[in-house]
């Protein structure tokens, strides 16, 4: 039985560790930014939405206890939906997208919190806010899921091409964590940097599945989105970067690379997806795949552990980190939370050097 | 005028892009710009948001980014056909 009473990912991990961990990962965390902000836009924004439709407020989060609300966007580019759904109500909403977010976003808060102590997106217990049935445009079906800033928005695709974009919950998983490496690290969106933000959310995506199905990381498929797309294709797969979809009637062939020989040189404009932000990701997408294989057991235990680390410590993972930054990042949290010359050390060096990133 | 949408980022990241040649005059070209391009000089907060760019064939250099959120219903029509075409960049 554990009898850490600070973080429960301790009790996954021998004392030595666990309290050395404890030092790295320090008591002090970057102020995170208040509730009060995002409120007050609520508010803002309720007051100018058409009158015919009832907005709620979201209200004061509990700061110690999982707090979801969840509101249905019509079809529509409302950027406040209506409340269908909040923490405490019994009697889920019928439908299956409804369903499907309210049990992830229930299973992310868990993740984090069992195994990081972490509580909630800022760890001061913010309110989880998403957003289902979302369109940009009411014309067009939203082939998409996005973290805003402050909140989910989820899109229901279009059945000819796609299932609705709350279907897997690495997805849930990967917006929510955008959220948590906006009060950690906060990656740049942009460049190397931004390719690290989109692969942190992908590992702790698909972390969050492993978890939640208790799949060992040499069982576990590693593709993000796999019941996304029609047919045998998934949006990315860390395993086999640039195999996960082909021929697919939206997106054509997957264009991910999974080493640096391969990396694709993008503008940093919109259009060029911010320096190719989600096509580079998958080169340290790759190389946290590799070091988790090598290590066997559940990847969430050690690998997942070490990245982990590494994103919470902003001396080694600045704002405009590149892959190498991150490299050396994971290989010291590495060495302090296993041990110099561990399997774990040799583990990460592995998936960055097969990567072609050191 | 032969116009170009392009579909960028999204959690894919794929890029998506379409041309279509429409009988919009010069004036119409500018009036619809004006009615849903936005500045994307402030960096956003949005994390694997769609974005969208708008360019007529003989504007070289010249890409407008847009909120299809605000386009007028006088459009509705074309952006739908535009919308539709959306293919893989190659």
């Amino acid at each position: 039985m554990c009898h850490h009473h600070r973080n429960p990912m301790y009790c996954i991990l021998p004392p030595y560790m666990s309290d050395k961990l404890g030092e790295l990962l320090g008591e002090e965390k970057q102020e995170a930014r208040s509730n009060e902000r995002f409120r007050e836009k609520r508010r803002s924004l309720a007051a100018i939405a058409p009158a015919t439709r009832v907005f709620k407020i979201a209200g004061d989060p509990p700061k110690t206890k999982l707090h979801r609300e969840l509101y249905d966007a019509h079809e529509s580019p409302m950027q406040i939906g209506e409340l269908i759904w909040k923490e405490g109500q019994k009697k889920l909403p019928a439908s299956a997208d409804a369903k499907r977010v309210i049990e992830g976003a229930g299973n992310v808060w868990s993740f984090y919190k069992k195994l990081f102590n972490r509580n909630s997106i800022d760890n001061k217990g913010m309110a989880i806010l998403q957003n289902i049935r979302y369109r940009e445009n009411k014309f067009k079906p939203f082939f998409n899921a996005f973290w805003d800033g402050e909140q989910m928005f989820y899109g229901t695709g279009s059945p000819k091409y796609t299932n609705s974009f709350t279907t897997d919950l690495d997805i849930i998983g990967h917006e929510l964590t955008h959220g948590i490496i906006d009060f950690e690290a906060a990656l740049n969106y942009e460049n190397q940097s931004g390719a690290l933000n989109e692969s942190y959310a992908d590992v702790f995506g698909i972390l969050i599945k492993q978890w939640v199905n208790k799949t060992p990381a040499r069982k576990a498929n590693w593709l993000i989105g796999e019941n996304i797309l029609k047919g045998p294709n998934a949006l990315r797969s860390m395993k086999a970067p640039g195999t996960a979809y082909k021929k697919d009637a939206v997106f054509g062939d997957d264009p991910q690379p999974g080493i640096m020989k391969d990396f694709v040189k993008l503008p940093n404009t919109e259009d060029g997806d911010c320096g190719g932000v989600h096509y580079n990701s998958g080169i340290p997408n790759h190389a946290f795949y590799i070091a988790a294989y090598e290590l066997d057991g559940n990847a969430w235990e050690k690998a997942g552990a070490i990245w982990y680390a590494a994103l919470q410590d902003k001396r080694l993972l600045k704002k405009d980190a590149d892959f190498t930054a991150a490299a050396s990042a994971t290989l010291k949290k590495a060495t302090s939370l296993f041990g110099k010359g561990s399997a774990e050390v040799k583990a990460v060096e592995k998936g960055w050097k097969e990567t072609g990133v050191i | 005028m032969q116009i170009t949408l392009t579909q960028s980022g999204g959690i894919a990241g794929k890029k998506l892009t379409t041309s279509l040649n429409t009988t919009l005059t010069y004036k119409e070209w500018e009036l619809l710009l004006g009615a849903i391009k936005i500045d994307t000089t402030e960096k956003s907060r949005k994390r694997d948001a769609l974005s969208y760019t708008l360019q007529k064939k003989d504007d070289k250099g010249s890409i407008t980014s847009i909120d299809i959120g605000a386009i007028p219903d006088a459009h509705t029509d074309l952006f739908k056909k535009l919308f539709d075409g959306l293919k893989p960049a190659q």
